[in-house]
């Protein structure tokens, strides 16, 4: 056999490995390398040529992703939409200064002031400027992932109760947040629950039910009294290498946190949210 | 809960398919900080043109020929400014990353990689193929053969050296 119908035949012989040929091709093939040992040794040596790329491009896969990669990703922000908004007509009023006017705009300001006073007076528990400007929901969930990044690596001390008491867990979590729950069954999302733990989180008791999926990380939902703003929809942020998903339920705020390479958080907290 | 259900699903679908994304952009730029520029970049603009995306179209499919058109732009700019400075266009390859993975795409002919990963390994039609590659049906087919031969040479290379 020549070079030219060596090269024409591996080429039919590649066409045939990628299915590439058409019924009556791959029948007269065969026929030709099953009549010649010479044909079939050519074949068997490009079908392990093939195998061996194959095995090669197959073991990148499991090279470690970059987190900047998948946070770059996640954070990439939507595309704005050019919406054209005319602008409402805008009627010009003239106010005239005047002492009556003054007098009325002091005793405005003045009625403002104690309907501040009183409030802040009437609810005690607003103790620090943080609690003042809301951003107790903030320090609430660095809290959380702080409290992730010490216990997931700690396989030996995950949990302080195991999944084995799970009857004992609802309770004593439900006496201590006071807020009911069930323990979700994540196993078909490939979930095992290990256990639970209570620890906490801006000056709030926190429950956390412990997850661990089947590559072994730590998946863990975090719950707590009404902490966030009602309004807040399931999204997720990141802190480093760890993921966030907060969102407020009927009674409670809730916060999945998991290593923020899962590609799934956000689905197994919308499973989670829907169970809890 | 209000949240975008399209914008959440690509995102979360291209972070699932970033090994595969990589590993396709290693075949065109064989080293590993551009190929994570070109991922990077390649998703950001998925994610702007998501509205484009159509939904018969596997997702990953879209992304590769998003990474080859920007990878071949790229390419231009760059060879026309070493031409313009009078430089060889060299792919620079780590050292540590000298893998027998890595070292096939720094053996394999240039070119060859990225048909044999479409075509063998992600399993692509050549059709599929050639529109990614912005190349014809045949010269798929005849780029897959020297592949093959290639990696026949590399493979009794490799037991050789074993040996």
């Amino acid at each position: 056999m020549d070079s030219s119908s060596n090269t024409s035949f591996d080429a039919e012989l590649s066409a045939l490995l990628d299915d590439e040929i058409t019924e009556d091709d791959k029948h007269r093939l065969e026929g030709r390398i099953s009549a010649d040992p010479q044909l079939k040794s050519r074949q068997e040596t490009i079908r392990r040529a093939n195998d061996y790329g194959k095995r090669n491009f197959e073991s990148m896969l499991r090279e470690p992703v970059p987190l900047d990669l998948v946070r770059a990703i996640k954070t990439t922000p939507e595309p704005r939409r050019s919406i054209k908004l005319q602008p409402p007509p805008r009627a010009v009023r003239r106010i005239k200064h005047t002492v009556g006017l003054t007098v009325a705009c002091s005793l405005v300001m003045f009625g403002i002031g104690g309907v501040a006073g009183y409030l802040l007076a009437s609810r005690p528990h607003i103790k620090t400027f943080a609690d003042f400007t809301g951003e107790t929901a903030s320090a609430w969930l660095d809290d959380v992932a702080s409290n992730y990044r010490l216990f997931s690596r700690q396989p030996r001390h995950l949990v302080e109760v195991p999944a084995s008491e799970s009857a004992h867990i609802v309770e004593w979590l439900m006496a201590t947040t006071g807020v009911s729950f069930r323990i979700p069954d994540m196993s078909a999302d490939g979930l095992e629950f290990v256990g639970a733990r209570l620890f906490a989180a801006a000056g709030r008791p926190v429950g956390q039910l412990v997850y661990r999926n089947t590559d072994g990380e730590i998946i863990s939902v975090n719950f707590t009294k009404s902490i966030l703003p009602l309004s807040t929809p399931l999204n997720e942020t990141i802190r480093d290498d760890i993921g966030l998903v907060v969102w407020q339920g009927q009674q409670a705020s809730y916060a999945l946190s998991g290593p923020s390479s899962d590609a799934f958080l956000e689905t197994v907290a919308k499973k989670i949210a829907g169970i809890i | 809960m209000e949240e975008n259900p399209q914008m959440s699903d690509i995102r979360r679908d291209l972070v699932a398919l970033l090994p595969q994304l990589r590993r396709f952009a290693l075949t065109l730029t064989v080293d590993t900080t551009s190929a994570d520029g070109l991922v990077s970049a390649a998703c950001e603009k998925a994610i702007h043109k998501s509205h484009m995306w159509k939904k018969d179209r596997r997702l990953e499919v879209w992304l590769f020929a998003i990474m080859h058109a920007m990878w071949l732009d790229d390419k231009k700019k760059r060879r026309a400014a070493l031409k313009h400075r009078g430089e060889a266009v060299l792919l620079p390859m780590d050292a540590q990353e000298n893998t027998t993975a890595y070292s096939i795409l720094d053996g394999l002919s240039d070119g060859l990689a990225p048909v044999f990963l479409l075509c063998a390994v992600e399993g692509l039609s050549y059709r599929e193929a050639a529109s990614i590659l912005g190349d014809t049906q045949d010269a798929v087919a005849m780029r897959l053969v020297m592949a093959r031969h290639e990696l026949a040479t590399m493979m009794s290379r490799h037991v050789e050296r074993r040996a």
